[in-house]
């Protein structure tokens, strides 16, 4: 049995966060695929964050499934906000896809924007 | 007369998810002294290359093998992926955007300085070369 990863849903001011830890490939994105369809129906009108600082790798399927709830929001009006260590894979890995482009990267909790987008 | 040493270490692992995580930390440990990036990258590019060597190349599950060699010679880490796979045509260009597969040798590309697709005696080889 491969780790499971450690995925919890907060919601707290409508501010619905995805908060990650551990290694995220593609044999626990199902995890990671639920978590984030949740953050997706909570989104609601505010801010929807998925804070990856304590994630030290992901892989493209794990980063996929990510993409996959940014594109959903999206049409909803709002982004997605990810909150990355500098200079982590998880960063690395948004920027060489291209994907931070609609997926808005930030270091600290206090670059988050507050309420819709 | 000046001595050079090439460390190389193999492992040897089932094809398991389990293995996965074997085999990062083994990309991880081996590379600390190796720039953030540059270990980033290199532990970016294996992490891809195992995960397909393992969903894609090794037919039999957990009855397959996966093996790893990292070696490091001067300037370079060269790492080695052998599985039990098919033949296989590595994809060119990257993906559409919007795709969701067939990203992972698109970041092997982007992450080290040459991927070279092989086949070996039991199946396909991915050699991955960097230079650090």
């Amino acid at each position: 049995m491969t780790q499971v990863a450690d995925l919890k849903v907060v919601t707290e001011d409508g501010v619905v966060t995805l908060i990650g830890r551990g290694e995220l490939d593609v044999f626990n994105s199902v995890a990671l695929n639920e978590a984030v369809q949740i953050v997706v129906e909570h989104a609601a009108t505010r801010s929807a964050v998925v804070d990856f600082r304590g994630v030290s790798y992901m892989d493209t399927h794990a980063l996929w499934c990510i993409f996959r709830a940014a594109k959903a929001l999206q049409q909803q009006g709002l982004v997605l906000t990810m909150l990355v260590a500098p200079h982590s894979v998880p960063e690395r890995l948004i920027r060489l896809t291209g994907w931070d482009a609609i997926i808005r990267l930030c270091h600290s909790p206090e670059e988050v924007p507050i309420g819709s987008d | 007369m000046a001595q050079t040493e090439t460390p190389i270490l193999a492992l040897d692992v089932t094809a398991t998810p389990e293995a996965l995580q074997q085999i990062r930390a083994l990309i991880y440990e081996t590379s600390e002294d190796l720039s953030d990036a540059a270990r980033t990258d290199l532990l970016l590019a294996v992490g891809e290359a195992v995960a397909n060597a393992v969903r894609h190349g090794s037919p039999h599950g957990p009855r397959d093998r996966v093996l790893i060699v990292w070696r490091r010679s001067g300037s370079s880490v060269t790492v080695t992926i052998y599985d039990n796979g098919r033949p296989f045509q590595p994809p060119l260009a990257p993906p559409p955007i919007d795709h969701g597969s067939g990203r992972g040798v698109f970041i092997m590309r982007r992450c080290v300085d040459s991927v070279r697709f092989l086949r070996s005696s039991t199946g396909n080889a991915v050699i991955l070369e960097k230079r650090v």
